[in-house]
């Protein structure tokens, strides 16, 4: 569990980053969306202590974090961050993959085991002795998130996960987070891909100037036209087209029959 | 100790009475200022050219700014000093060479905060600099915030990783330096490529003489303050001198 009680974080230059945010996240997905500046990396960098409260506390696993160095709360929450491919350095896929788990205390058996195991999970077994500097950007970004999966932290934090992804990657990236909420992990995802977003149905946390908006279901918070407005996202496409659908006659009577009928529609059409 | 450096050293558009001068008023100030500190031996000599940059810095609007920049720079001051006593054995002049390197920091730092890149472009293009040169200078330091933001994202990720940078002996620490270097280094040659690459598109170099856009005048603030200023530049450059 992760846990943020009256968190008030303000940056060096006076600018606000968090404003009394309290909130509990657990395990299954989780996304949190935003406009620009509203606060989500703020947010997800409390989490494994790269940034600690000014007022407030942050709890993860009971640890609080301003008792535990970054090292020790990363172990337990991954973060993929936006621009991930810029942290790659190593010679080789493999090394790349390695290093965190060395600096974790895995033994050399084990390191082997699981950089094999990741890499054969992203298909990325043929890149094993190839420079990651070499890879194309999606390439790069698989990478990176095989860097943060090998040491099975109990949460996975994915910044943006599916930026510069073709179709393809982003239907493994959803795949592995739904293997991964059914493997009783937390996963948190700040995106504004809404379509992918949709198909996984999270918990929907909304975010405005530092501030908690709204926390609930995907269905009500991607249906409410304030929360779209000050988050500035677009309606997932099936709900716009259901709610579309209410102002003129339809044989759905109610949206929610609209948007599972479509559902279905466009799953048996894929 | 990054944002540090950022605040203390670079510009941010300001409501500050220096920046209603000439750039090339500052430009003098500022090589005035860097003589006036570099050269006295003495503590208290030292310590004018000092009052003089903090005083700027207070009429200016950039003290607190600048105040960063000294406290960073105190740090250095002071080993500089300890190493000049551990040579001369004259605690009065090593606090006095402290002093000078502050005041050296201090009338740079004055004129970063206040002089925007295309303002140096500016005065560059006056005395006649080569073109490239310029450009190679001005990207240079429009770059500073960017690479800053760059190495920022790097560590953040690293530590992520479970990097402990402060852990281990010398040489431990040293190694721990290379996932922080190898990405950096290879991030600025992928930013360098990109701006060649937008430049080139943007037909840099295709005419010689390009014109600008703002052209540098002296205004009447400018000529009041060459009247007061350099006069009182005239007398604290004597008293260095003298003593």
């Amino acid at each position: 569990m992760i846990s943020f009680q009256s968190v008030g974080f303000v940056f060096q230059n006076g600018t606000r980053g968090l404003n009394d945010v309290t909130l509990e996240i657990g395990e299954g997905i989780t996304a949190i969306i935003g406009a620009n500046g509203a606060g989500k990396t703020t947010l997800i960098k409390h989490m494994n202590g790269l940034l600690v409260p000014k007022r407030g506390n942050v709890f993860v696993n009971g640890q609080n974090t301003k008792d535990a160095t970054i090292a020790q709360l990363s172990r337990m929450v991954g973060i993929l961050f936006q621009n991930s491919e810029r942290q790659l350095f190593s010679d080789t896929v493999g090394d790349e993959i390695s290093y965190g788990l060395r600096n974790f205390g895995f033994r050399d058996d084990q390191v082997e085991a699981k950089v094999d195991e990741v890499l054969s999970i992203f298909d990325l077994s043929d890149y094993r002795d190839k420079s990651p500097l070499t890879l194309s950007g999606g390439e790069k970004k698989l990478v990176c998130l095989a860097v943060v999966l090998a040491w099975e932290p109990d949460f996975l934090v994915l910044d943006e996960p599916t930026i510069g992804q073709d179709r393809i990657n982003k239907e493994r990236i959803e795949s592995l987070v739904r293997f991964l909420a059914s493997k009783r992990k937390g996963i948190i995802i700040i995106s504004h891909d809404v379509e992918f977003l949709w198909n996984l149905q999270p918990r929907v946390i909304a975010m405005s100037n530092g501030s908690i908006l709204a926390d609930g279901k995907a269905s009500h918070i991607f249906s409410n036209k304030r929360i779209i407005h000050k988050t500035r996202i677009v309606m997932p496409q099936l709900l716009e087209l259901s709610t579309l659908l209410e102002t003129v006659s339809n044989p759905f009577s109610s949206r929610d029959q609209a948007v599972n009928y479509l559902t279905g529609l466009m799953n048996k059409s894929s | 100790m990054l944002g540090w450096i950022r605040e203390a050293f670079l510009f941010t558009s300001s409501n500050s009475p220096l920046r209603k001068l000439d750039p090339r008023i500052r430009v003098l100030l500022t090589i005035e200022l860097f003589t006036l500190s570099a050269l006295p031996n003495v503590f208290v000599m030292a310590a004018i050219p000092l009052a003089i940059v903090l005083m700027l810095g207070l009429i200016g609007n950039v003290f607190s700014k600048l105040l960063k920049a000294m406290i960073f720079a105190g740090i250095f001051s002071i080993i500089i000093g300890a190493i000049d006593f551990y040579v001369n054995t004259d605690p009065i002049r090593a606090i006095g060479v402290s002093v000078r390197f502050l005041g050296i920091i201090g009338s740079f730092s004055i004129f970063f905060l206040t002089t925007s890149p295309d303002e140096l472009g500016s005065v560059m293009k006056r005395f006649r600099f080569p073109r490239d040169i310029i450009f190679a200078f001005l990207t240079a330091m429009r770059f500073v915030p960017v690479l800053l933001l760059d190495i920022s994202q790097i560590i953040d990720a690293q530590r992520s990783r479970g990097l402990e940078i402060q852990k281990g002996n010398i040489v431990g620490r040293v190694n721990k330096l290379f996932p922080l270097v190898v990405p950096m280094v290879s991030l600025v040659l992928e930013r360098s490529n990109h701006l060649a690459e937008a430049m080139e598109s943007r037909a840099y170099g295709s005419v010689k003489q390009v014109s600008a856009f703002k052209e540098l005048r002296f205004r009447p603030v400018d000529r009041i303050f060459l009247a007061i200023s350099t006069p009182l530049m005239v007398l604290a450059f004597y008293f260095v001198l003298k003593f």
